[in-house]
């Protein structure tokens, strides 16, 4: 294994030092390392130091991605406790870095918890964590609703 | 609330994500679930055709009649509530062009013979369907009798024949 060392800067200027291999997990550098071998240290201006640290965690812990069934069931317990201590908001900028850094692995990961977290939700909790403004009329949102009645509990319904 | 430092320009909002994105998170959610996201706005409505096209090839379409089933009394037997899920369907494979990974497809007695036909017939061709789990009722569809060839590209199989019950 290669232990030639990479620096990763973030945009607000945190140094993280790293293996080749790990820095290689980040597709966006291995694209750089591949167009220029001499680089030893590269700025990442859409990731914040904060958020860079836990891509990396993840990086490290899936440098080597064994076969083996329980290498696979380590490694998949580990995701759930890595996802486990983030909330919601952390987990859209992680969502965002991954697919700046791309790092297709955690992207998934990320989409994933996302999704189990607001299955249950209605469309109106979906608008708040998400902080989307809602911008149908209130025709347009019934014309809505009445094409997709059958995907709407009535519970999500407001009376008339 | 967990409010962490504000570096720089981390505020995430929803506007700075990528259609791709959302797309892909909706694509994880269960298929009714993710069609009813189309209510949160305009943009969201026109994420589902696009969740489709990148990403129903490497996860589990599940239509499932029996998402019609309410806790209300008679919304089951709406017409319009009905129709909506038909048009789902519909729109759902001629909206979409490659392998589709699991496809589970549940009818119930009274849906239409030709349009199952034509879903199944749909999906298989274009491409096909690497893992098809159908739950139908005896003698209920006409491509039984063309099966061995339209299925030759499912890798997997399960077929289950639903017992016709009374239905209160």
């Amino acid at each position: 294994m290669s232990s030639n060392k990479i620096v990763l800067t973030s945009s607000d200027g945190e140094s993280f030092e790293v293996e080749e291999v790990v820095a290689r997990k980040l597709q966006i550098v291995g694209h750089m390392l591949e167009d220029d071998c001499v680089i030893n240290e590269i700025p990442l201006q859409n990731v914040t130091g904060d958020i860079l640290s836990m891509v990396i965690e993840y990086c490290k812990t899936h440098v080597d991605e064994e076969e083996s069934e329980e290498a696979q069931t380590k490694l998949k317990t580990w995701d759930e406790e890595f996802m486990k201590k983030f909330d919601i908001k952390t987990l859209l900028q992680i969502i965002l870095a991954a697919n700046y850094l791309n790092v297709k692995g955690l992207l998934d990961l990320v989409s994933q918890t996302i999704a189990d977290t607001i299955k249950d939700y209605t469309p109106e909790q979906i608008r708040e964590v998400f902080g989307v403004e809602n911008d149908y009329t209130e025709e347009e949102e019934a014309e809505v609703r009445k094409e997709n009645a059958w995907a709407f509990d009535e519970a999500d319904t407001p009376k008339p | 609330m967990d409010t962490k430092k504000v570096k720089c320009c981390s505020r995430v909002t929803i506007d700075s994500f990528p259609d791709e994105i959302l797309a892909k998170i909706i694509s994880f959610l269960p298929t009714k679930r993710a069609a009813s996201t189309c209510l949160v706005s305009k943009r969201w409505r026109n994420l589902f055709p696009l969740t489709f096209q990148l990403f129903a090839s490497q996860h589990h379409l599940y239509l499932d009649y029996s998402d019609l089933v309410y806790p209300e009394e008679g919304k089951r037997e709406r017409k319009d509530v009905e129709k909506s899920f038909w048009d789902f369907v519909d729109k759902a494979f001629s909206s979409y062009n490659s392998i589709i990974k699991k496809l589970s497809l549940k009818c119930p007695r009274s849906c239409v013979h030709t349009e199952t036909d034509q879903w199944l017939s749909h999906a298989l061709e274009r491409g096909g369907v690497v893992d098809l789990d159908l739950r139908i009722p005896i003698g209920f569809t006409r491509l039984q009798s063309k099966w061995p060839s339209v299925f030759v590209n499912v890798l997997s199989f399960v077929f289950t024949i639903v017992k016709e019950k009374n239905r209160v």
